[in-house]
């Protein structure tokens, strides 16, 4: 057990070394991203009737959806390596579990997707300057969903790698899956806004595990008022985690033919 | 140039039987896509103090930014090609110029990606006619 747990720790630990180097350019692309999305929803959109304040709401929405996005790389990655050079294999025979070789690939993206992650909050602050009030945010909350968020796209990433065929089928991930969670997943409007308009919709809504994500990320950022009770998405984080890493871990046995 | 311009329509015809078959799935990608911006930007935003008529304004732009989403899937194939088993080495053998060879690739994704948007036309009609916006349809001028 401690042979392996050693191996998993040096595994994780020659990925972020891999990772570091990309670092400043990971950094970079958050940086645009940040800005741009914010100078729109601060600048642009109040002129289209959108409601001031917005992009502070945007802000938390960033920070909570940002792992979202690396989903496509880190599953062409695996599936690149699977119909290639298949370097899983190596990992296969390592003194480890089975299932401690595929965790690592979910931790890693989820350590890699928290380093980046976490730097939208000064970014956040830069851009939106007086109209962003850090009084409200809570750092523990935040650091705290922030952590489950990334593992639950480390996670989200294996389920996908797993089901993922062909490389070709990739844009699929994007358009099919990614697309439409984010974008009903209460990125752009608060779950209460869905609630009242219709109650049915909200209610299987609740059903897309990126709610979680932002409703719990805007409740650590903004203050609780209007978002789901924070523990509430703590604990739906929590379940849809071990959902997805389970189904992660037994397909991608199933799919390397593992023993 | 005659022999060379043959074996780049060839190339580009065998590109587009292969990518033919995933037609219909891409598609339905569309019908998703188009659907779920329709549904936040038309129908929920609107409560959060966003201009009616948006999610029309959404769609229109989509239908000018679809081929750039696929420009990702792209970017992935070849890269995947250029660092793996290299099947580019073999077209670069083949009687065409090295800028043909890469010129294909770049008239093969945009046929893809036109074939995709005119099929997308239908569906932005329909928002149109949900949102009452349809008299300012002009589906010739999109073409």
């Amino acid at each position: 057990m401690f042979l392996s747990l050693h191996t998993l720790w040096a595994l994780i630990q020659r990925d972020l070394r891999i990772f570091l180097p990309t670092y400043k350019t990971r950094i970079i692309n958050a940086v645009i991203f940040v800005i741009i999305n914010l100078v729109i929803f601060e600048k642009i959109m109040p002129a289209l009737g959108l409601a001031v304040g917005y992009a502070a709401f945007t802000a938390a929405s960033n920070i909570g959806s940002w792992g979202l996005f690396d989903i496509m790389e880190n599953v062409a990655t695996v599936v690149a390596d699977i119909e290639g050079e298949r370097s899983i294999s190596y990992y296969l025979t390592l003194p480890l579990s089975q299932t401690l070789v595929f965790l690592r690939l979910a931790l890693s993206n989820a350590i890699s997707a928290f380093l980046v992650v976490i730097l939208f909050i000064p970014i956040s602050k830069l851009v939106l300057w007086n109209t962003l009030d850090m009084s409200a945010v809570s750092f523990p909350k935040l650091f705290l969903i922030v952590m489950l968020s990334s593992l639950f796209y480390g996670m989200f990433s294996l389920s996908l790698a797993a089901k993922t065929k062909k490389l070709h089928g990739i844009g699929n991930i994007w358009r099919r899956v990614i697309f439409p969670l984010w974008f009903i997943g209460c990125y752009q409007f608060p779950w209460n806004t869905l609630h009242k308009i219709s109650p049915v919709m909200a209610y299987v809504d609740l059903l897309n595990p990126i709610v979680y994500c932002m409703e719990g990320t805007r409740a650590a950022f903004l203050g609780q008022e209007g978002s789901i009770n924070f523990w509430y998405s703590v604990a739906a984080l929590c379940v849809f985690c071990m959902i997805a890493g389970y189904f992660g871990i037994k397909n991608m046995k199933q799919r390397l033919d593992c023993l | 140039m005659k022999e060379e311009l043959k074996t780049f329509y060839a190339l580009v015809c065998r590109d587009i039987r292969i990518f033919m078959p995933s037609y219909k799935d891409r598609i339905l990608n569309l019908a998703v896509w188009g659907s779920i911006v329709f549904l936040v930007f038309d129908k929920i935003m609107p409560f959060t103090g966003i201009s009616a008529g948006y999610g029309t304004f959404l769609i229109a732009g989509n239908i000018a930014t679809l081929g750039l989403f696929d420009a990702m899937e792209s970017v992935f194939v070849t890269l995947v090609d250029c660092q793996g088993d290299k099947p580019i080495s073999y077209y670069l053998t083949l009687p065409v110029s090295h800028s043909m060879v890469f010129l294909r690739i770049a008239i093969t994704n945009a046929l893809k990606s036109l074939f995709v948007t005119l099929s997308f036309i239908p569906l932005a009609k329909l928002c149109f006619g949900i949102s009452g916006s349809f008299a300012r349809f002009h589906g010739l001028n999109l073409v």
